[in-house]
């Protein structure tokens, strides 16, 4: 077991700029990433040994991650990439898969595990040829392929048209943008993009492309199903009024080999629930936040946050955060005086709140609408990994079952691979029409070891790895 | 399902073993992404209703794109990256 003064969990914005903070203060820190590359969702480059002459996408926070890397070059920091975590322990010990089986004992923790997107459940939404669009801007960006055939952007918000601009800039045939709010609301949510005329000017320049390349939008509409005997051959569209509740009668077919869509995102909440942090349902985000203090801290004291897991703010919050959880650590072990790091936080708070308008932003943009739900038929898969129909949820509510670890239970929605990532989402919605707010807020559910799958062989050495740690696994 | 953009240089190709077929790749890219450019849509069915499922998330958190190594082990498609004389099944 290796004994560490800080480890970060995450290789994104968040952790990178707490692991600089830190390091810079003399604290020694690890870093560990999944990918093969730092920089996490947003700063993803292309795969090595690809070469490119310019990147395939409009990287619009090249210059923050430009600014990181020289930064991380100063500073002596190790780095565990392609590494997974699948463990946190009561003690704080980290049990990582790379190489199999080690364990990281830190004194303190960030997890900085960033936000994945929020599933939106439709009929045939489990389709080859439906994904999300963040699966398609990794295809893109890293891997240098785009959709082949008939591609359908559909979902709301800036990210639709930005990423049907990329496509369409390397030459795949998108055939329309399928967008839920109508082009007043969008008008009305985009006000606030005064604040950074960057942002508007490239929206408004995405926004034109498409008019250019003549690829209609679709407003007020939203997929009603993905059809499709063994993968996906046409969608059918609805539109809907002002609250997302679709029209009867206004279906739309639309032949298409691939569909993506984007509804916003859902902070990730894997580790700080394996970590049996206490957290706070967001009915809004439909997802869960950590519970923390000014500081960043979790309940469980040693174990920061920092980031979209936080809830989702965008790369430049996540920078700020991360520097006042770097300060904090150091602190902590004694790195810089209480008052030095007061000074150094206050700062950083001031810059935060520059910066809440974009949260509030997109926010807005993605605030959930409840007629989305009706798109829901009994037959309509709401778990993917255990294919789990609305039908069965929907009786074990009326027998009186109304919280998710109960439904959990009784219907093994949630106990898949994916851990609940894809259901929770949608089952927040069905019970925020059954429960009270107050009661929805109060939901939870408890994280399970691996966090990221593992051979089963893995834990036939679980008993030794016990002895090491002298500890129960986290349940 | 996918087309690899001819402006990204990459190394010479190799070939992998998919169940029975042989298809090209190249190094950095992932199994997902050399299973659909190969035009290979399915990459499993779940063994509950044998329902088709395929790329999804792309970031190794639903865990839709599992593939079976030669080992026996069951690996993410889109967070593998493709070797030479690989050999993959994509169903029990």
């Amino acid at each position: 077991m290796e004994n560490r003064d800080f480890v970060v969990i995450g290789s994104g914005p968040g952790g990178l700029s707490a692991a600089v903070a830190a390091s810079s203060l003399g604290v020694e820190v690890t870093v560990i990433g999944e990918d093969p590359k730092i920089g996490g969702q947003i700063f993803r480059q292309i795969a090595p040994p690809f070469i490119i002459q310019e990147p395939l996408s409009d990287s619009q926070n090249r210059k923050i991650f430009e600014n990181l890397k020289s930064e991380i070059s100063k500073n002596d920091i190790q780095f565990l990439n392609k590494t997974v975590v699948w463990g946190i322990f009561d003690d704080k010990t980290i049990a990582i898969d790379n190489p199999r089986n080690s364990l990281i004992k830190p004194k303190k923790i960030l997890i900085a595990e960033g936000a994945y997107e929020t599933p939106v459940a439709f009929r045939g939404w489990t389709l080859p040829g439906v994904m999300t669009l963040g699966g398609v801007q990794i295809l893109l960006k890293s891997q240098g392929v785009v959709p082949d055939g008939r591609v359908l952007v559909a979902g709301t918000g800036p990210l639709l048209y930005l990423t049907a601009s990329h496509l369409l800039n390397n030459g795949a045939n998108v055939i329309g943008v399928l967008e839920a709010s109508s082009l007043t609301q969008l008008m009305k949510k985009a006000v606030p993009l005064w604040r950074s005329l960057d942002l508007l000017t490239k929206g408004i320049f995405y926004f034109a492309g498409l008019k250019k390349h003549r690829i209609p939008i679709y407003f007020n509409s939203v997929v009603k199903e993905a059809l499709g005997s063994e993968y996906l051959e046409e969608v059918v569209s609805v539109e809907m009024n002002e609250d997302w509740i679709p029209i009867v009668g206004t279906e739309r077919k639309l032949k298409a080999d691939v569909l993506c869509f984007n509804f916003g995102f859902v902070p990730s909440t894997s580790f700080t629930h394996l970590a049996k942090c206490e957290h706070t349902c967001n009915p809004r985000l439909r997802g869960w936040v950590p519970k923390f203090n000014s500081r960043y801290e979790t309940s469980r004291e040693g174990i920061f946050v920092a980031g979209d897991c936080t809830g989702i703010g965008g790369v430049k919050m996540a920078v700020i955060e991360g520097k006042i959880v770097g300060t904090e650590v150091a602190c902590q072990l004694g790195c810089i005086s209480e008052i030095e790091a007061d000074k150094r936080q206050s700062k950083l708070r001031k810059a935060l709140s520059r910066h809440k308008w974009y949260q509030n932003f997109l926010e807005k943009i993605y605030a959930f609408r409840p007629g989305l739900l009706k798109l829901l038929t009994d037959e309509t898969i709401i778990c993917r990994c255990e294919e789990v129909k609305l039908r069965t949820i929907s009786e074990i509510i009326d027998d009186g079952y109304c919280h998710i670890e109960q439904i959990k239970r009784l219907t093994r929605m949630g106990m898949g691979r994916c851990q609940g990532r894809f259901c929770y989402p949608t089952l927040l919605g069905i019970l925020g029409q059954r429960l009270s707010f107050e009661e929805l807020v109060s939901e939870d559910f408890s994280g399970r070891l691996p966090v990221k799958p593992l051979p089963l062989k893995f834990f036939s050495e679980i008993e030794s790895l016990q002895q090491k740690i002298g500890n129960e696994p986290s349940r | 399902m996918v087309r690899r953009l001819e402006k990204v240089k990459r190394e010479e190709p190799f070939v992998i073993q998919v169940d029975n077929d042989f298809i090209i790749a190249y190094e950095g890219e992932t199994l997902a992404t050399v299973l659909l450019a190969a035009g290979k849509k399915i990459i499993r069915r779940t063994l509950k209703n044998k329902s088709p499922r395929s790329y999804y998330c792309g970031m190794g958190i639903c865990n839709e794109c599992l593939v079976i190594l030669e080992n026996g082990t069951r690996v993410r498609a889109c967070q593998t990256f493709a070797l030479p004389f690989m050999k993959i099944r994509t169903r029990e």
